[in-house]
């Protein structure tokens, strides 16, 4: 029913996905927030996919409707819901369900992700624990939409499913899971201090980047599934698209010198493929993503330099006076 | 950041230039070293800028701060090439007047001094101190509403040199809206300073491991990868409370 009711409310919807204009009064409606620099960039994900702006206005509208519809459903209703919109191709999923080793299901905020990691949570958690982990509402606001959901949902440890929020005692919690064979649900493209994230290339831009992901696969020998959500045509159904498998670089490759950083290595390049199969899944429906706002104003891709270039760099990156800070004894002056 | 200004000194009667030129004026007729110390406002951009385009007149700053359509732009040195022009034993005796925007002179390679007075501390320029202690130059501060030029000459204490720079710091501050680098003076604060190294020292990391294509080549840069990473390490332990 509900599904029918949303269904006919998009329909009404649909000239919008063709238009090429800004909407302020619909950009107000959906408390859009668009700056100029923001709009420009949303603008940029929309021609990157082969879309107008009214494409991004659709998917606005779709998502909000989609909120609405679960915060008035109870339970049973929501999932049922869900499973119905669900049109995903679960066939390539089968090997990971069947295996027995840890794995992260590394989902972007794409698309209608909480119905897809609803969806999964629904068909793995009768075979193995899952444990979905997130940014608590209090770090991440708009997180609260389906961390109320979650909560509703898997409330009781019967279910097999574990909410962590991102703290000491939930990494350990993720840690533990993946070590027990479990799955663990994350969303690896966020971040809270950009001092202490990494830069990729991503969809033609810099993107920054924690490596957390990566790190606790490489610590657990846990694999990881790239996986993205995306909205139908119709603006109602949905389908999970799933990347290649990527095994974290081993440890064992570790030398005696230089041990934390051919960790750090190893857990970039994990994090480097992972992020490149994310924008292959990504890039027919770049608007669908949370961050489309502010992708397009990051600087380029940081550049990758030939090796006689990073040789000659050796001595002076550490020179650099920009990275050498010290504020221990100050010139004191009366 | 560019600064987009006018060029409207002609016209414009602020106290602030006018004090500037009777500065360029007295300091013709002195014949002696010196060096102006004034805040960036338009009508001291533009003040600066004609004196620029006179012999013997030099005014340093940040070209960050510049816009290149600007009349300052072409003739504006950065304290490195002021300081080489001055050491240069035949232009030495050329470089007798001139006016540093001390107050852009913010990022780590123009403000490496960190200064502590009361419960304040932040990064200064290192400039004003080389020119008075090693250059023989006199330093005229506009540092007070009443627009009188302070002048201290040789010879002088880095201390006491850095104590007027902070009192200078103070006058840009109460000189209102009409003091064009307020926002960039950020830059000087302890805790800017380590989140931008850390910024930038991750950024290091990454256009390292991004080039490197295999394992093979990693394990050369290694090295590089690791000081990069000691130094990332050693600005958290600096910063924790």
């Amino acid at each position: 029913m509900m599904a029918m009711v949303l269904r006919l409310l998009l329909l009404a919807m649909y000239p919008l996905r063709s238009s090429t204009r800004r909407w302020k009064l619909m950009e107000r409606f959906l408390h859009l927030n668009l700056s100029p620099d923001k709009a420009r960039s949303v603008e940029l994900a929309c021609t990157a996919s082969g879309k107008p702006l009214g494409a991004y206005y659709f998917w606005k509208v779709s998502q909000a409707l989609q909120f609405m519809a679960l915060r008035h459903l109870n339970e049973q209703s929501a999932l049922q819901l869900i499973s119905n919109l669900d049109v995903t191709d679960y066939d390539k999923f089968g090997a990971v369900t069947n295996s027995n080793r840890g794995c992260l299901l590394a989902i972007p905020h794409h698309g209608p992700f909480c119905f897809s990691i609803v969806a999964l949570v629904e068909r793995l958690r009768h075979k193995r624990p899952v444990l979905v982990f997130y940014n608590s509402p209090e770090e991440h606001a708009s997180n609260g939409i389906f961390d109320d959901l979650y909560l509703r949902l898997y409330r009781d440890s019967s279910t097999g499913v574990t909410i962590a929020h991102n703290s000491r005692a939930g990494i350990a919690m993720a840690s533990k899971h993946l070590k027990a064979g479990s799955f663990v649900v994350i969303m690896p493209d966020v971040y809270a201090r950009q001092e202490d994230t990494y830069q990729l290339p991503f969809l033609g831009r810099s993107r920054n980047v924690m490596l957390g992901t990566a790190s606790l696969a490489r610590h657990c020998s846990a694999s990881i599934l790239p996986l993205s959500a995306d909205l139908c045509g119709d603006g109602v159904r949905f389908r999970t698209r799933f990347g290649a498998l990527i095994e974290p670089a081993s440890s064992i490759a570790r030398t005696r010198v230089g041990g934390q950083a051919w960790d750090l290595w190893s857990d970039y390049r994990t994090t480097l493929t992972m992020f490149r199969s994310l924008g292959e899944l990504m890039r027919e429906q770049l608007f669908q993503w949370q961050y489309c706002d502010s992708h397009y104003l990051s600087d380029l891709a940081p550049p990758s330099l030939r090796f006689e270039e990073l040789t000659q760099l050796l001595d002076l990156l550490p020179k650099d006076p920009r990275v050498q800070v010290s504020s221990h004894s100050p010139i004191v002056v009366e | 950041m560019h600064l987009t200004i006018k060029r409207t000194w002609c016209k414009s009667k602020m106290p602030l230039s006018t004090s500037l030129a009777t500065i360029a004026d007295l300091s013709v007729a002195k014949e002696s070293k010196l060096l102006c110390v004034v805040p960036s406002t338009i009508d001291v951009l533009n003040t600066a800028a004609d004196l620029a385009h006179r012999a013997g007149w030099h005014v340093i700053g940040s070209r960050e701060f510049i816009a290149p359509s600007h009349a300052l732009a072409s003739k504006l040195l950065t304290p490195a090439e002021f300081l080489n022009l001055c050491r240069m034993s035949n232009a030495a005796r050329q470089v007798h007047r001139s006016v540093v925007l001390s107050d852009q002179l913010v990022s780590p390679v123009h403000a490496p001094l960190f200064v502590a007075q009361g419960d304040r501390s932040v990064f200064c320029s290192s400039l004003e101190v080389i020119a008075a202690t090693q250059l023989g130059f006199s330093l005229s501060f506009l540092n007070d509403l009443s627009f009188e030029p302070f002048t201290i000459s040789p010879p002088m204490q880095p201390r006491e040199i850095l104590g007027r720079i902070l009192q200078y710091y103070q006058y840009c501050d109460s000189l209102g809206d009409t003091w064009l680098l307020r926002d960039q003076q950020v830059q000087r604060t302890e805790e800017y300073r380590f989140d931008a190294a850390r910024r930038r020292l991750r950024l290091y990391q990454s256009v390292v491991m991004l080039s490197a294509s295999d394992d093979r080549e990693m394990q050369l840069q290694l090295p590089l990868l690791e000081q990069l990473t000691k130094l990332h390490r050693g600005l958290l332990r600096n910063d924790s409370p």
